[in-house]
């Protein structure tokens, strides 16, 4: 969480990352639920680790919260996004 | 299939793209190319086909593709990829033909049919499916509606609105559905094979197969070379691309400079110039009583018409491509260098085989590969912003109507002229009729502009990004 209260989602666009699936993820927008926009910082950030964007095998990283996904997907980040969400709305 | 994803074929190409520009910045490409199989499908690792040595073979004919060989070459089959390494220099010759099918890779699909997913099917008592087939093709065997494909003619009836189970499905070979004009098929042996008399390289099939059987003869490595050897190089870049790469327009030319291009063209002020041309030869032909212009910026309609529309070519515009301008402005002044086009399209491969200011052509996917291994500003993506299509008061990255736009823009000095534009936005089977109804004489329009990819080069074959 930010200081704002907000869940931060960090999409890495190092090129490796970019090319092998976070271009298609930075549209993660479009695929939550529309009252949780508001609530979620979307990021665009640098290589989270020093691989020199050659760590193919667990490339594309991304960060919510904090937590490292490794071969990120769209759904493994909005399964991560949707797991905080819904525990916030219990 | 999706474009919210990056499909298994898709991101094990990309993979291999930056191990082999990787391997070649380090000068070790020959030691290690033909073990890349062995890299990427390592022992115990999930094999994705029979077992993992056929997939370390479908990764071996996706190196050769990447070398710009055929995937599965009928004359000598048992060549390695280090063979092939010593041809390739900055000078080495093209490949005639953008694409290649690896049979190694194709899964012979299933014939197209329509049939009953059984677990589905409900027997119920309405049987409907039964009622609707002309042809008596459906029958109920052991409590399941089963179609007999020796009586069924694939008319469809029985797919609309009939199962209320949705139990009827049609299985269709992915490359031949996808391709519009009926150039990819299965061979007698069962594998995909292209006609190159009728491809027109839209690039549909290799978008559409899943198992990433139809691959494109790459040029990296012959650019990667250009550029190695400091070489003068030219880089034309096409108005798409901007959008693609993080860091966006100004990133993305400050680090084609950064690795190597000596000079960069933005092929979209080509664009405005051919729009401009396109619009006198407009004016130029209405007034000598024309019936119809049909726009040539796209390189897969231009084929279109040459292979399969032949009444259609008397209307297509005269005026050259804006990668050709482009090429052509580059060879005036740099004489000696080599120009480098990078777009979204495989069509633009074909078509620069005939342009003599285009030498190479690269994808976004290659070009993403080149700024990994050499490095550059665009891996600094902290000020990523959408930016604009490509830099110009038009779009000629998105929509079909920026030459039309252009077009209306010079008739408001010819008040006699009128323009009765249609835009075709995809080429499918669908908008093949609508073609022909140009032709027939059943429409009013006088100009046309037809892209391949719906939505425009922004949706090529060989792009990163999702467009909008």
């Amino acid at each position: 969480m930010n200081d704002d209260g907000k869940i931060e989602v960090e999409i890495f666009c190092g090129m490796t990352c970019y090319m092998l699936g976070n271009a298609r993820i930075l549209n993660i927008g479009a695929h939550l639920p529309e009252k949780w926009l508001p609530k979620i910082e979307l990021m665009v950030s640098p290589c989270p680790v020093d691989c020199g964007c050659l760590d193919l095998a667990h490339a594309p990283f991304a960060r919510i919260n904090g937590q490292l996904i490794q071969n990120a997907t769209l759904e493994s980040v909005c399964a991560a996004i949707t797991e905080i969400m819904e525990g916030q709305e219990a | 299939m999706s474009t919210d994803y990056v499909s298994s074929p898709d991101r094990q190409r990309r993979e291999l793209m930056i191990r082999v520009a990787c391997e070649f910045r380090k000068g070790t490409l020959a030691d290690v190319i033909d073990k890349l199989p062995f890299y990427v499908k390592p022992t115990g690792s999930k094999p994705l086909h029979c077992c993992i040595e056929h997939d370390r073979e479908v990764i071996r004919r996706r190196i050769l593709a990447l070398l710009g060989q055929e995937a599965q070459d009928d004359q000598d089959d048992s060549r390695f990829p280090h063979e092939y390494l010593d041809a390739i220099s900055a000078d080495s010759e093209r490949p005639e033909r953008p694409l290649t099918v690896a049979r190694t890779a194709c899964a012979c699909c299933p014939d197209a049919k329509i049939e009953v997913v059984q677990n589905l099917c409900r027997n119920c008592f309405a049987q409907t499916c039964i009622h609707v087939c002309p042809n008596n093709a459906i029958n109920i065997m052991r409590g399941k509606a089963f179609i007999n494909q020796d009586t069924c003619e694939q008319c469809g009836k029985c797919l609309i609105d009939v199962c209320l189970y949705n139990a009827i499905k049609r299985f269709p070979i992915p490359c031949e559905a996808a391709c519009p004009v009926g150039a990819i098929h299965k061979n007698a042996e069962g594998y995909a094979e292209i006609d190159f008399r009728k491809c027109t390289f839209c690039g549909k099939c290799f978008r559409a197969c899943p198992y990433g059987a139809i691959m494109q003869r790459s040029e990296l490595l012959p650019v990667m070379k250009t550029l190695s050897e400091g070489r003068q190089a030219v880089a034309l870049v096409a108005p798409s691309a901007y959008v693609q790469f993080p860091g966006g327009r100004d990133k993305l030319l400050q680090s084609l400079r950064a690795v190597g291009f000596t000079d960069v063209v933005e092929v979209a002020q080509s664009a405005e110039t051919a729009a401009g041309m396109a619009s006198e030869e407009f004016i130029r032909k209405m007034k000598l009583g024309g019936k119809l212009v049909a726009d040539a910026s796209c390189p897969a309609f231009v084929e279109l018409v040459r292979r399969h529309l032949p009444a259609m070519r008397q209307y297509l515009s005269s005026v050259p491509s804006a990668m050709a301008i482009a090429g052509q402005q580059a060879r005036e002044k740099y004489p000696d260098a080599v120009n480098v086009f990078i777009g979204p399209c495989i069509a633009k491969r074909y078509e620069s085989l005939s342009c003599p200011g285009v030498d190479r052509v690269i994808t976004f996917e290659e070009l993403g590969a080149i700024l990994i291994a050499l490095g550059g500003p665009a891996l600094e993506p902290q000020d990523y912003i959408p930016q604009d299509p490509d830099g110009s008061d038009r779009d000629f990255s998105r929509t079909c109507a920026a030459t039309g736009a252009m077009v209306a823009a010079a008739l408001e000095s010819e008040p006699m002229l009128e323009l009765q534009e249609k835009f075709i936005d995809g080429i499918n089977a669908q908008t093949l009729k609508l073609l022909h109804l140009f032709l027939f004489g059943r429409s009013r329009a006088n100009f046309i502009e037809v892209l391949g990819c719906s939505g425009g080069c922004k949706n090529g074959p060989c792009t990163l990004a999702i467009s909008e």
